[in-house]
């Protein structure tokens, strides 16, 4: 695969594991699933969940770059990962406001 | 306690910040262009928008140009104010030490002598005092670049990139000291941000735009601040530990006879030799040693090719050749190999770093992005353009607080503020542009071309701060100064202009140099085009959202006292 592939599967990793904790958080929880309750198994899920593809996005980055390059790549694309998160939660609240109103 | 904690900080967050950030957001903004100032290297001097060659032979190539090299009229002035007694003619001097090198984004070799001064210098902590003579060689031919080319001003390497570490304040290293303070007021900002802020993770994810202006400024802040603080922290720490020996001179003032004894210890265990011996000696086949440096590359399965060679005590017979790779695949700087310079031989081969010497590279490294990636030198970009983005709504929060309170009190604090907000953002982005587009457009045979680029960006910076302070007058405090809509305005019309100019005075536009795969060019004038594209949406936003409070403005006027 190429290195250019890895960056791209480890900045998806990354966005999947900021969704992940992005969920452990009530306001983003109801801006997604509305009224349904977040029980303390969810959260734990989530919270694995986030970890888990955090560490996937650090191998994905340590497969295409050499460790010392990695250990760069990888909070810069953290960053990204979690703005394009961001990014997402503050379009659906727009959406949400215009719908409601 | 814990309340007063986080007051405090919140007190010297928003007070060092306010201070140092105007020239932080130069630093910044600077440090972000920096990271592809070759690329603007080749934008601003067309002649040299070729794709970048492998070092070529030195014994061909170099050699012959050493004697050809004569001192810098304006590094003889700055030596003559070193040193006691007059300087000898420049045709007198001798040189010392010759430096060349180039890297994978330099299509230029860029080449230094250093002459030998025989007077002793002013300062009694110096060694020796230089007197530097430049040129430049065009790799791909071997031939040494026209002085008119090389006497160039090249807005990457020549204007921006020091800009952010000295602000060409070079009057007793003023702005070498500015810019330290400014990074220890970053770091000392980036610390009580993070203790001040109540909700950290709780609001990570979130930007809420159609809030107040001044909640959404915050989460603006907060988020620019949160999401880029590690590349911020180490960003600004690996900036201070670079200038550590201006800061802290302690190793070469108060310690110097231990670091004598230091370095004496040392060319005993590498034999490099400190001083020349004084009898002459012919230099050997550089090209030999380069070979030999390569295949010990080859045979460790590194990237091999030749950054940087170094010729030590040039004519003596204790001259020593120093061949560095170019770092294309890793981010610390590598190790040296060493050869003797009249026969080749190799004297010496820097072991492995220890520790500490390896995180000092890796800091080091990771501030001059030496490396071939680049994903991570667009993802650098973007941190420092997170941290401007960070300062700028900073600069917002303080000054929307601040601005009924200032206006029910008559006094012009927060109008003072926008107004410096509005120089260091727009002004700042005003001014580059406008030197961007004086590059393109002024002739190249009128005299003092580059001091000309000089002046025009700094003038243009000094208006932007006047039409600031003019215009922010006139609000008297409420509602945004004019003057944002209008520099961004203009912001986008010298970004465009700037890519049009570089169309007409070269016949590169974006597609040409896209279809040529010749990414330094294409980048910057894309960077331009989305400059201007992003610079008219926001002054159309302003404009849009002005002319709304100006129509409800008398509504609200003509309403009954009592309603």
């Amino acid at each position: 695969m190429s290195d250019g592939m890895l960056h791209i599967l480890a900045l998806a990793a990354a966005i999947a594991g900021m969704a992940a904790f992005a969920f452990m958080i009530d306001a983003h929880w109801r801006q997604v699933f509305g009224s349904r309750k977040q029980t303390a198994l969810v959260r734990m899920v989530a919270k694995l969940c986030g970890a888990g593809f955090l560490a996937l996005s650090f191998v994905l980055c340590t497969l295409a770059d050499p460790v010392t390059m990695a250990i760069l790549v990888w909070p810069m694309l953290l960053g990204v990962a979690a703005a394009i998160v961001a990014a997402f939660f503050t379009s659906r609240h727009g959406i949400d406001r215009r719908v409601d109103g | 306690m814990r309340e007063t904690f986080r007051l405090s900080m919140a007190y010297l967050h928003t007070w060092l910040g306010l201070m140092l950030g105007f020239v932080l957001m130069a630093v910044f903004f600077f440090g972000s262009l920096s990271v592809f100032d070759r690329e603007i290297d080749r934008w601003s001097v067309p002649e040299t928008r070729v794709q970048a060659g492998a070092f070529p032979s030195f014994d061909r190539s170099v050699k012959p140009i050493i004697a050809a090299v004569k001192p810098d009229p304006e590094s003889v002035e700055h030596a003559q104010a070193e040193v006691i007694g007059a300087l000898p003619p420049p045709s007198a001097l001798k040189a010392g030490d010759i430096g060349v090198y180039t890297n994978h984004r330099d299509p230029v070799l860029r080449m230094y002598v250093a002459f030998d001064v025989p007077n002793k210098p002013r300062d009694a902590n110096l060694d020796h005092v230089h007197v530097y003579g430049f040129a430049s060689v065009d790799p791909q031919t071997g031939k040494r670049l026209p002085d008119n080319l090389q006497e160039r001003l090249q807005l990457g390497t020549g204007f921006f990139f020091p800009l952010h570490f000295m602000l060409h304040l070079e009057w007793m290293d003023l702005g070498y000291w500015i810019v330290g303070l400014a990074g220890m007021v970053i770091l000392a900002a980036l610390v009580s941000g993070v203790v001040m802020h109540r909700k950290i993770f709780r609001e990570l994810f979130t930007f809420r735009p159609e809030k107040a202006r001044l909640r959404s400024t915050l989460d603006l802040h907060n988020m620019t601040g949160v999401l880029a603080l590690p590349f911020l922290f180490v960003i600004t720490l690996s900036g201070l530990l670079i200038f550590a020996g201006l800061y802290l001179p302690s190793p070469t003032t108060l310690m110097r006879p231990l670091a004598k004894a230091q370095e004496l210890v040392e060319a005993a265990g590498t034999g490099l030799p400190i001083e020349p011996s004084g009898r002459p000696g012919q230099l050997a086949s550089v090209d030999a040693m380069m070979a030999n440096a390569k295949a010990r590359w080859a045979a460790k399965g590194v990237p091999g090719e030749i950054g940087s060679v170094s010729v030590i005590h040039y004519g003596d017979a204790d001259a020593y050749v120093s061949i560095a790779r170019d770092n294309v695949d890793r981010v610390a700087t590598s190790e040296t190999l060493h050869f003797k310079g009249t026969t080749g031989a190799l004297l010496y081969e820097d072991p492995p770093a220890s520790g500490i010497r390896a995180t000092e590279g890796f800091l080091y490294g990771l501030h001059f992005q030496h490396f071939r990636h680049w994903p991570l030198r667009w993802l650098l970009f973007l941190g420092g353009l997170s941290g401007c983005a960070c300062i700028a709504t900073g600069f917002l929060f303080f000054v929307e607080k601040r601005k009924k309170k200032h206006a029910a009190a008559g006094v012009p604090g927060a109008r003072i503020a926008e107004a410096l907000a509005v120089a260091s953002v727009t002004g700042m982005l005003l001014a580059t542009g406008a030197m961007m587009l004086t590059n393109r457009l002024l002739p190249v045979n009128v005299p003092g071309h580059a001091g000309w680029q000089e002046t025009v960006f700094w003038l243009t910076w000094l208006a932007t701060l006047v039409h600031a302070g003019w215009r922010s007058r006139g609000t008297n405090n409420v509602g945004l100064s004019p003057a944002w809509g209008e520099q961004t305005s203009l912001v986008a019309l010298l970004a465009a202009g700037a890519a049009l100019a570089n169309w007409i005075t070269t016949g590169d536009t974006l597609l040409q140099t896209v279809a040529r795969n010749y990414w330094p060019v294409a980048g910057v004038d894309a960077i331009l085009i989305v400059t201007a594209v992003a610079a008219s949406y926001v002054a159309i936003r302003l404009r849009s959202r002005r002319e709304s409070a100006a129509k409800a403005a008398p509504t609200k006027m003509a309403r009954p006292a009592h309603v």
